[in-house]
């Protein structure tokens, strides 16, 4: 039954989850999510997938989030086993891709909140793009990681 | 089941057309060498168990550090039981918080069996004494699993632990109270004799970590 679950989950998520489109362009944020921090943390992360259904590159210049002071985009990078991260001022998607933002990689660094968040709640997250356009996204809290192992590929 | 002789396999292979056999070769050719990436994408064999063992097992020198109940916390705390040492800080929203977790699963997992929960332990190490306090960092481990243990101490007693250990930390020069820290992300294994016995590479990943642990620990004189 588990497995089962496992498996449809996905799509069932597919079919519900949120799709925010930006007014006139074909760009869409899905499966905005925030990692719920301990508490007391000053940081959380953030995770989406952007598509650009459009015909040219659109950047991301920025994001804003009532919840949160500040947020950036930021890439964590691991080299010679030395974690690092590294602030990306701007997010290039070219035409026909989607940029995915997960664990150990391109995430949403989301500085301050306003207050506590907890799994389950939501927060709505801002994307600005260079042409001006901006997405409102609803980003749910989510305890758990569903960080994708390499035996685990089936299931995503 | 079907089986072709070599005979019979040459015979059909020379009843094709020249084209159909230099795609039949090309597919072959791709099968290989799709199979050779598959190999070096997933190496978790014993000899890949043998390059993250320290060999032979590297005894450590004293250190004190603070832990969350502001107690003192040296080598002392790391005998007698397996303990994954993980370094990192809490304004650091992604590699930790995810490294913790994957511990946390890890832990779990090995406290339901037999040998229970009390045969390994989880340390989370600051390297960002600056931001990180005692009790903050209580609360931080707690979070992940009650049993977690957070310890820090000033950069300089922090550096008698991680020198020895090889273990990289350093602040990003940055204005304000907003700077990041680069840190390795790698677990430290300790054994219960409190030597550095294995080093397990990020990025971490719960079922591998916990694979590693009990084949790691397998041909190891003292475990318990």
């Amino acid at each position: 039954m588990k497995t089962i679950l496992k498996i449809w989950m996905p799509a069932f998520a597919g079919m519900t989850m949120m799709c925010a489109h930006a007014a006139g362009e074909n760009v869409a944020v899905n499966d905005a999510w925030i990692r719920e921090a301990p508490p007391g943390a000053a940081v959380m992360s953030g995770y989406a997938q952007i598509a650009n259904g459009t015909k040219g590159t659109i950047t991301l210049t920025a994001i804003s989030s009532d919840a949160f002071d500040k947020v950036e985009i930021h890439k964590s990078e691991i080299n010679s086993g030395v974690a690092r991260m590294e602030p990306l001022g701007k997010l290039d998607i070219k035409s026909r891709q989607a940029v995915t933002l997960s664990p150990y990689g391109t995430h949403l660094m989301l500085i301050r909140p306003k207050k506590p968040l907890r799994a389950g709640d939501h927060v709505t997250l801002q994307f600005t793009l260079g042409s001006g356009a901006t997405i409102n996204a609803d980003a749910e809290v989510r305890k758990d990681t569903e960080t994708e192992s390499p035996q685990d590929h089936g299931h995503h | 089941m079907a089986t072709l002789s070599s005979l019979e396999f040459s015979r059909t292979m020379s009843s094709l057309s020249p084209s159909t056999r230099k795609l039949l070769l090309r597919v072959a050719a791709l099968c290989v060498i799709v199979a050779a990436i598959a190999w070096t994408m997933f190496p978790r064999n014993t000899d890949d168990l043998a390059a993250l063992r320290i060999d032979p097992p590297q005894a450590m020198i004293d250190f004190q550090l603070t832990d969350g109940d502001n107690l003192p916390f040296t080598r002392a705390r790391l005998l007698d039981k397996w303990s994954f040492v993980f370094f990192g800080y809490t304004h650091c929203p992604d590699v930790c918080p995810v490294t913790l977790s994957e511990l946390a699963k890890v832990y779990q997992h090995l406290a339901q069996r037999p040998e229970g929960a009390a045969t390994v332990q989880v340390v989370f190490v600051s390297v960002d004494p600056a931001r990180d306090t005692p009790a903050q960092l209580k609360e931080y481990a707690r979070y992940f699993n009650a049993n977690f243990i957070a310890t820090t101490g000033t950069l300089e007693q922090l550096d008698v632990l991680t020198g020895p250990l090889g273990v990289r930390h350093r602040r990003l020069t940055e204005q304000g109270a907003e700077y990041r820290v680069e840190h390795s992300a790698d677990v430290w294994l300790i054994d219960p004799r409190g030597r550095l016995y294995a080093r397990l590479p990020a990025p971490h990943y719960n079922e591998e970590i916990a694979k590693q642990f009990v084949a790691l620990v397998k041909g190891a004189e003292d475990y318990r």
